[in-house]
């Protein structure tokens, strides 16, 4: 399991990382909210629902 | 608001905050000791500072208040390396805190005594930004225009006669607190259904914010990602400060290693509490923009509540109540976590010079007083210059100073005392002059030098003549840098103490001293714990437990009385060595004299059976002897015998002479046999030597008027030919002797064997001798006795077996391995 929580640690550092000012991002997109919100809390719920199916059985 | 309802509702929060910490203790105890419960209880890491001041953030710097939530999130994915290892080590020397583990690893007391202090006055901002916040939301709900200080001190007393109340019922800290714990996870609900739902209420109020933010340029900056470089590293260095802050804040160490109650927990924690840290963000960037744009001339850390009293009163009190939570579940944790800190590295020092050491929880009690009241200081100096987040990171920066004595220190046995203190003095210095200092400076309460620096390249918010990072991110990046970089450098350059000599001591002396410091409850345990223990495990045991209440330099001390120097681990081993040593030699000595033992009954067995074998033969011999000896002299006495009857004499002799004669083979071939001749293999025909045999036996066959009967298999195998033939004779001679009128002979193969089988129509073996007949001198017929012996003996040599079977006359068989594997190649 070590080397899989670590694997996730080092995706989550990824995607929480990634320089996103580089990106063209409009402020207003789909559902009229913001991309910049909508990458970061997907991103985080991703990395959520990784480490659940990977932590639920210990 | 009226002051009157919301003093009304505070006061019944607070008092329900004292029946769920009562509950705890009695009968909710399984409750709080659930692995929910100690998810919720992490999430004291959200304070008043998650509740109001990210809405305040979001408000000005956009999305620069996620990282805080980030960096848990990614440290809590590492937990099977981090706090696995961190809780083992808890259990085993009941750690309360990180300065107890910086001196469990470097062994240096002024570590544990420099990072109490440290921690102390690092945390009193962070503190005071709670004070503030309750104070700061009172005020602007009931309208009034009193100094924050009027609210905040009353407020700081209450929350300090909680923690004394929960925290520090007993002496031993590292004792769980289910009532605290279980009062923290009840606190994290209420907040964040209060952000919740305060959040709900204001977009159904007032609707999406974001098209109209979208129509005023002001706001685009607060919804797009922070620009350039220094906001890129600003975004990085906020999510690791935010995740070494998680790791080692006093409070979170308590929550997640001291209030652990099974290690398992973690794995539960490891995705609710992130989850808890995602829900509690959502209404985050809606409600910052509703505030900016219904109250923009509002303090932005204030939003929650504006917008909350927009609602409707019932929702102001609860956002109210909502930061209340936030704040008070904070306080308590992290002036119980500070007061274990203080009390073990600072006060218990000095109180066992002072032989004062039983009024430990007395001071312990006054130290969270002490805490508090040096927080509400803080927030009188320098507290309503500043805002909440920027407060709160301040102390973030100073816990962040732990991170590289405490990891290289877990991971990397380079690391020495030497290099952990010049780290953490360098951190320190840095931290104060780069942000501590300025701080005060800007509240005005220290002159404006310390937030311009001497020299344009030692301003504190710009060193090296550094531009465009934020306070935070430059104070944090500087300091941490350095104190790395000593902690690694000196490290290299300073060798490794050898560890501490243990000690060791009797139980008795050890439980009495523990009496004396924890009282008669600890001593019993210990007593029961410790009994039939060595003497080191028995003192270790105990300075674990000391430590636990007194902190470890103390436990140390105190030791002293009671113990004495352990043998060296180099002696022990060489101890140990020779025993192994002495106990190999003793084992082959006893090897030896069992193998003589058991070569003695063998000789002494053989010595028997030789002497039975000798009166055997004699009294065999003797017969014949007798009989040859008598009828020589009836012959020599009386030479006019008549010719018949002379005749019938030379027989008889001539008779006893062959019985001789076979005796003496026999004998000789047994003597053959106990000497261990080695066998002779050669390539046999099997019914060749079977023809032979008859053929020797033919005479005898004729003599008794008995008649042969064969059936014979051409078999070929490999064996000694002589000794098959002495046996297949042996058994024909037997079967002669007993047959009334005929013999069979059969050879043939049975699997990977040869099977032999002489059969006769005597009146055969009588069924109780029959387990000895193939036992020496056992005669049944008056032979010798050895033919069967010495027929089984010559089977067994070849690798064959020889038996009696069942039936009517005698049958006996013996085998021959078609393919030779023997097991005793020389024979006998």
């Amino acid at each position: 399991m070590k080397e899989k929580a670590f694997t996730l640690f080092l995706l989550a550092l990824f995607l929480f990382f990634l320089p996103l000012a580089l990106f063209p991002l409009s402020p207003l997109g789909p559902l009229g909210l913001p991309p910049v919100y909508l990458y970061l809390f997907g991103a985080w719920g991703l990395v959520l629902l990784l480490s659940y199916l990977l932590f639920r059985k210990p | 608001m009226s002051p009157l309802f919301l003093l009304l509702g505070l006061f019944l929060y607070l008092g329900l905050l004292f029946l769920v910490a009562l509950f705890g203790e009695g009968r909710g105890r399984a409750w709080a000791q659930s692995p929910w419960v100690y998810a919720l209880s992490l999430a004291v890491y959200a304070t008043a500072w998650t509740f109001f001041g990210s809405v305040g953030r979001a408000a000005t710097q956009g999305a620069t208040f996620l990282p805080v939530y980030l960096g848990p999130t990614l440290v809590l994915l590492l937990w099977p390396f981090l706090h696995g290892k961190l809780l083992e080590l808890a259990r085993l020397h009941r750690l309360t805190s990180w300065a107890d583990y910086l001196f469990l690893r470097y062994g240096h007391a002024p570590l544990g005594f420099l990072t109490a202090l440290f921690l102390v006055v690092g945390l009193l901002p962070y503190l005071a930004l709670q004070l503030k916040a309750i104070a700061q939301a009172f005020l602007f709900l009931s309208g009034e225009e009193a100094p924050l200080a009027d609210v905040a001190l009353p407020t700081t007393l209450l929350l300090a006669l909680f923690a004394i109340l929960f925290g520090t019922r007993r002496l031993d800290p590292s004792e769980r607190h289910e009532g605290l714990v279980l009062a923290v996870a009840f606190e994290s609900v209420v907040k964040l259904l209060a952000l919740l739902l305060v959040g709900g209420a204001a977009l159904l109020a007032l609707g999406n914010p974001f098209p109209k933010a979208m129509e005023r340029p002001e706001f685009l900056p607060l919804l797009l990602p922070p620009e350039g470089a220094s906001g890129y590293l600003a975004w990085v260095s906020l999510t690791v400060l935010s995740g070494l802050a998680f790791l080692f804040l006093p409070r979170q160490f308590h929550v997640s290693v001291v209030e652990n109650v099974n290690p398992r927990h973690l794995a539960l924690a490891a995705w609710a509490f992130p989850l808890y840290l995602l829900l509690i963000n959502l209404p985050v960037v809606p409600l910052a923009l509703l505030g900016r744009l219904h109250f923009p001339q509002e303090n932005p850390d204030l939003y929650v509540l504006a917008l909350a009293q927009e609602a409707g009163p019932g929702l102001a009190l609860l956002a109210f109540l909502g930061g209340v939570s936030a704040a008070t579940a904070m306080v308590i944790v992290e002036s119980l976590a500070l007061s274990i800190l203080v009390s073990n590295h600072l006060l218990s020092p000095l109180l066992l010079r002072a032989k004062a050491l039983g009024s430990l929880l007395l001071w312990r009690r006054l130290s969270i007083l002490l805490v508090m009241l040096l927080a509400y200081l803080y927030f009188r100096l320098a507290g309503e210059a500043y805002a909440l987040v920027g407060m709160g990171l301040i102390s973030f920066v100073a816990v962040a100073q732990l991170a590289p004595a405490a990891l290289l220190g877990l991971y990397w046995k380079g690391a020495t005392w030497q290099g952990a203190l010049a780290g953490l003095l360098g951190g320190m210095l840095l931290w104060a002059y780069t942000l501590f200092l300025p701080a005060l400076a800007r509240s005005g309460w220290l002159p404006g030098v310390f937030l311009e620096g001497p020299h344009p390249w030692l301003r504190p918010e710009g060193l090296l003549g550094l531009e465009g990072l934020d306070p935070v991110t430059h104070g944090f990046l500087a300091s941490l840098l350095v104190n790395l970089a000593l902690t690694l450098g000196v490290s290299l350059y300073t060798r490794r103490e050898a560890p501490k000599e243990g000690r060791t001591g009797e139980v008795a002396a050890l439980s009495a001293l523990i009496g004396r410091v924890l009282g008669p409850e600890a001593e019993e345990g210990f007593q029961r714990e410790a009994q039939g223990l060595p003497g080191p495990q028995a003192a270790a045991r105990a300075e674990a437990l000391l430590a636990g209440s007194v902190g470890p330099a103390t436990a140390r001390l105190l030791l002293l009385s009671v113990t004495e120097r352990a043998p060296s681990e180099a002696l022990v081993e060489e101890a140990a060595r020779e025993s192994r040593e002495v106990r190999a030699y003793a084992r082959a000595l006893e090897e030896a004299r069992r193998e003589l033992a058991e070569a003695y009954e063998r000789l002494k067995a053989q010595d028997q059976a030789k002497d039975e074998l000798l009166a055997a033969v004699s009294h065999e011999l003797k017969t014949p002897l007798t009989s040859v000896r008598a009828l020589a002299e009836i012959l020599e006495a009386h030479p006019d015998l008549p010719e018949e009857e002379r005749r019938r004499f030379t027989g008889l002799l001539a008779k006893e002479a062959a019985r001789l004669s076979r005796l003496v083979e026999e004998v000789l071939a047994y003597a053959r046999l106990q000497a261990g001749l080695p066998l002779r293999l050669e390539p046999t025909s099997l019914k060749t030597l079977a023809e032979e045999a008859l053929a020797l036996a033919k005479p005898l066959a004729l003599e008794k008027g008995v008649r042969m009967e064969v059936h014979l298999e051409e078999v070929q195998t490999l064996t000694d030919r002589d000794r098959v033939l002495q046996v297949l004779l042996n058994l024909l001679h037997n079967a002669l002797r007993h047959a009334q009128s005929r013999v069979y002979l059969e050879l043939g193969r049975e699997g990977k064997e040869a099977l032999f089988r002489v059969r006769d129509d005597g009146p055969g073996v009588p069924e109780a001798l029959r387990p000895l007949v193939f036992e020496p001198f056992q005669s049944f017929a008056g032979g010798t006795g050895l033919g069967l012996y010495l027929a089984r003996r010559l089977v067994e040599s070849l690798g064959g077996r020889i038996f009696l079977e069942a039936g009517e006359g005698a049958s006996f068989a013996f085998t021959l391995p078609l393919e030779v594997d023997r097991a005793d190649p020389g024979g006998g």
